[in-house]
């Protein structure tokens, strides 16, 4: 397997939250993480009855109104406001001036599915006067990307990846790519995605989130209770530059993504090609930011590939789904997390476990801040029989 | 300067041909694609045409029902002939980007509209017709649907060549789909910009665009891995840039078209002086003609009159995800048949659009280093640097 030629090293200057259990930049990472909030609860944004779910990790009321202008949340779909909002927030994170260079990869597995769904349901229940010409183009999978690049004044490129359960670690991975490749100084990179009515009861129909099989609604990866995922809504973005770039205008670095690898395939394995490319063995990595939902297969292949790496007792592996519900930004909340991970050596465990799957036993942190080595680890997405997304990520100046 | 990689292979389903033969007799002899819709109801839309595809090829056995991943199987058919050995090699290293601007929403059309089921909606919400590809070809590397609105297909050509060169690839099928369905058609209707006459790029009389449906893909390799085959010629370089101006309508000024331009070049260490022939994203609307001809003046230099310049949407409307990988694969032919295609539709020259937009009859020429741009929706911009053989 060929390592990828690393021309630039890839440094996170900002990060940007926009969920449902925080929103701020990476000050506000620590203290969400230490306090053991989730945002997971009865959805209010509208009704669940006759539906079998009821749980999501939803965006608080007015969450939006103090981060867009009040001209853009008129303009703008509510995604599309999230998705700025956490531009926005990263960029001032970063602090960075001057974005005209800079671009933009969001990553989503719904787009903007309301308002494909308001576009339909206007022709084809109030016939053609009931269209808004505003609305199409809000139909279009890039809407998000272009709302934000239209506010923040940037020229580089834009671009929307579209993905099953990774595509905010796959646009960070992309995003990384794009820098150490030398083709970008400043990317910024994340994932968003918002809970719909439509959405919500379709998957809830087809039994793809929590509960099933009878079990008890809720979110708990590797426990033998597990019983579908619960989704969330939000975007986080990460501010990416070459170190080069970053160093030259003296911003802080809050840690470096030193490798990134992406494979697909029923017995894809992106974890080896993405130490080999940070120049780390297994046994550097302290900890790990996992992608399990409490989905038991997905959460089994997600174990599997972690294991054939660092074997049954790996690092201590812990989930975020639980805090703020599976969506697109929380593959780029990982990242955002383990910034704060690597430079804090505190690691968030999973409130919710109680009885860890035997095969998660050894790995899976189970309630409260674990202590972990301070240094290098692991953010892995991973969508079963589909993408495998590995991003090592580790404090400046570790020397692992 | 970037590793160029080579195109080893094209594959297309168009309005106007369902192989590279039809595509290209087609594009020379104005075969018409522009028809009236016949496979849902346009009574009460404004406009009626499009570039409808009225029969697709027979589906292989087992084969998905969603219209857009038939288009996408019927294109790879191609990728066979010329590329059967390299997409034979291994599935693990083969991987499938393709670029949409509206994905399945004619499936999840259909289940809103309570034509179909539920999940039926759910593989519309996803990258199912990406997967589904991918199935068909036995490719087992990996999978992404990428979207930059009618420039998607120009950068799942980028992005195809990026994990190429990465590493992350041997071999990648790339390009670009969308359907045609009545969903889109509102939405272009609701936005006044399509005509009610022909589509006329460049011309004085131009009055909007027409849409169009399609698929177009090529097959992605290192230079050294297709040195040994037939090929139809060189990525060399690309790039997008986002106009930061408007969500529906391109920046007067042009400059993420030139920004992507410019990058693009660049990467391909290609000077502006060098190109022998522009395919232009040419829509037809007032506005993106205009834009387009200055920004191709200021990139192009004093050499902008003396260089051809073509658009290919008159023959079948506007193909949204799919034009950029057309556009690109009809750039390949004309290098190797030595012939650019005319600007279908075009008659009497828009004084504003003063380049050689190679008017009414096809040219004779050689062109080598070319360049293809497109733009979408959002202020998306995508250009491609290419050599033919």
């Amino acid at each position: 397997m060929k390592a990828r030629v690393v021309a630039s090293r890839v440094v996170v200057t900002g990060v940007g939250i926009v969920s449902g259990v925080c929103t701020g930049g990476a000050a506000a990472i620590g203290p969400v993480l230490e306090s053991g909030r989730s945002a997971v609860g009865r959805v209010t944004a509208f009704p669940t009855d006759g539906l079998p779910s009821h749980l999501a990790a939803e965006l608080p009321p007015g969450a939006l109104a103090a981060l867009v202008e009040p001209a853009e949340a008129r303009r703008l779909s509510r995604v599309s406001q999230m998705t700025l909002a956490a531009c926005r927030l990263a960029v001032d994170d970063a602090n960075l001036g001057d974005l005209s260079d800079a671009h933009l990869i969001v990553g989503t597995e719904f787009g903007d599915l309301r308002s494909t769904e308001e576009f339909a349901a206007g022709y084809l229940r109030r016939g053609a006067g009931g269209l808004s010409p505003l609305a199409f183009p809000n139909t279009v999978m890039n809407t998000m990307a272009a709302a934000s690049a239209i506010a923040l004044g940037l020229h580089g490129s834009s671009v929307t990846v579209n993905a099953r359960r990774v595509a905010g670690e796959l646009a960070v991975g992309r995003g990384a790519a794009l820098i150490a490749g030398g083709r970008a100084t400043a990317v910024l990179a994340g994932g968003v995605d918002e809970l719909s009515p439509l959405m919500f009861a379709v998957l809830a129909r087809l039994a793809a989130i929590s509960p099933r099989g009878g079990g008890e609604e809720g979110c708990r990866p590797f426990d033998r209770d597990a019983s579908g995922p619960v989704r969330g809504e939000g975007a986080t973005f990460l501010v990416l530059e070459s170190l080069e770039a970053a160093a030259a205008r003296g911003a802080r670095a809050l840690g470096e993504i030193r490798g990134a690898a992406w494979r697909s395939g029923a017995r894809a394995a992106a974890i080896p090609p993405a130490l080999e490319a940070a120049g780390l063995a297994p046994g550097d990595i302290g900890w790990i930011y996992g992608s399990a939902a409490g989905d038991p297969a997905q959460d089994a292949a997600a174990l599997r590939s972690i294991r054939r790496v660092f074997g049954d007792a790996g690092p201590a592996t812990t989930s975020l789904a639980p805090v703020a519900g599976e969506h697109a930004g929380l593959g780029a909340f990982g990242v955002a997390a383990a910034t704060w991970t690597a430079r804090a050596g505190r690691l968030p465990g999973i409130a919710s476990l109680r009885r860890p799957r035997p095969a998660a036993r050894e790995v899976a942190a189970g309630p409260g801040v674990h202590r972990v080595p301070v240094g290098p680890g692991l953010v892995h997405g991973v969508c079963r029989g589909g993408d495998d997304v590995a991003l090592i990520v580790a404090p400046m100046g570790d020397a692992a | 300067m970037r590793d160029p990689v080579a195109i080893v292979a094209a594959g297309v389903v168009t309005p106007i041909g369902q192989d590279l033969d039809a595509f290209w007799s087609s594009l020379l002899t104005g075969g018409a694609g522009i028809t009236r819709i016949e496979r849902f109801p346009v009574a009460d839309l404004g406009v009626g045409l499009g570039g409808e595809i009225k029969k697709l090829p027979p589906a292989p056995r087992r084969a998905p029902e969603c219209r857009a991943s038939r288009l996408l199987l019927a294109a790879a058919s191609e990728l066979r002939s010329g590329g059967g050995a390299l997409l034979a090699r291994d599935p693990a290293r083969l991987a499938v980007v393709v670029g949409t601007a509206l994905g399945g929403v004619a499936e999840g059309e259909r289940a809103l509209a309570g034509a179909a089921g539920l999940r039926t909606l759910a593989g519309a919400l996803y990258d199912s017709p990406a997967r589904n590809l991918a199935r068909g070809l036995g490719a087992r590397g990996p999978v992404l649907t990428v979207s930059t609105a009618c420039a998607s297909g120009a950068t799942a050509l980028g992005v195809g060549a990026e994990l190429v060169r990465e590493g992350v690839a041997d071999v990648v099928v790339a390009g670009g789909y969308d359907v045609l369905c009545r969903f889109v058609m509102k939405g272009f209707d609701v936005l006044r910009a399509l005509t009610r006459d022909a589509i006329r790029p460049f011309d004085r009389r131009r009055s909007g665009t027409l849409l169009g449906e399609g698929a177009g893909l090529v097959l992605l390799a290192r230079e050294q891995d297709a040195a040994a085959g037939p090929r139809l010629g060189r990525l060399l370089g690309h790039a997008s840039g986002s106009d930061g101006s408007h969500i529906a309508a391109p920046d007067p000024n042009g400059r993420g078209l030139e920004y992507s331009m410019r990058a693009a070049l660049a990467e391909a260490g290609v000077a502006p002086t060098a190109i022998d022939f522009v395919s232009a994203h040419g829509t037809a609307t007032p506005l993106n003609d205009r834009v387009e001809t200055n920004v191709l003046k200021r990139v192009l230099g004093r050499r902008a009159h003396e260089i051809p310049v073509n658009s290919i949407k008159g023959y079948m409307g506007h193909t949204m995800g799919a034009a950029a990988a057309l556009e690109a694969i009809m750039c390949l032919l004309a290098a190797r048949h030595g012939v650019i295609p005319p600007t279908f539709g075009l008659e009497d020259p828009d004084p504003e659009c003063d380049l050689d937009y190679v008017p009414r009859t096809p040219r004779a020429a050689r062109p080598r280093i070319m360049l293809s741009t497109s733009a979408g929706f959002g202020g998306c911009n995508a250009s491609l640097v290419l050599e033919g053989v």
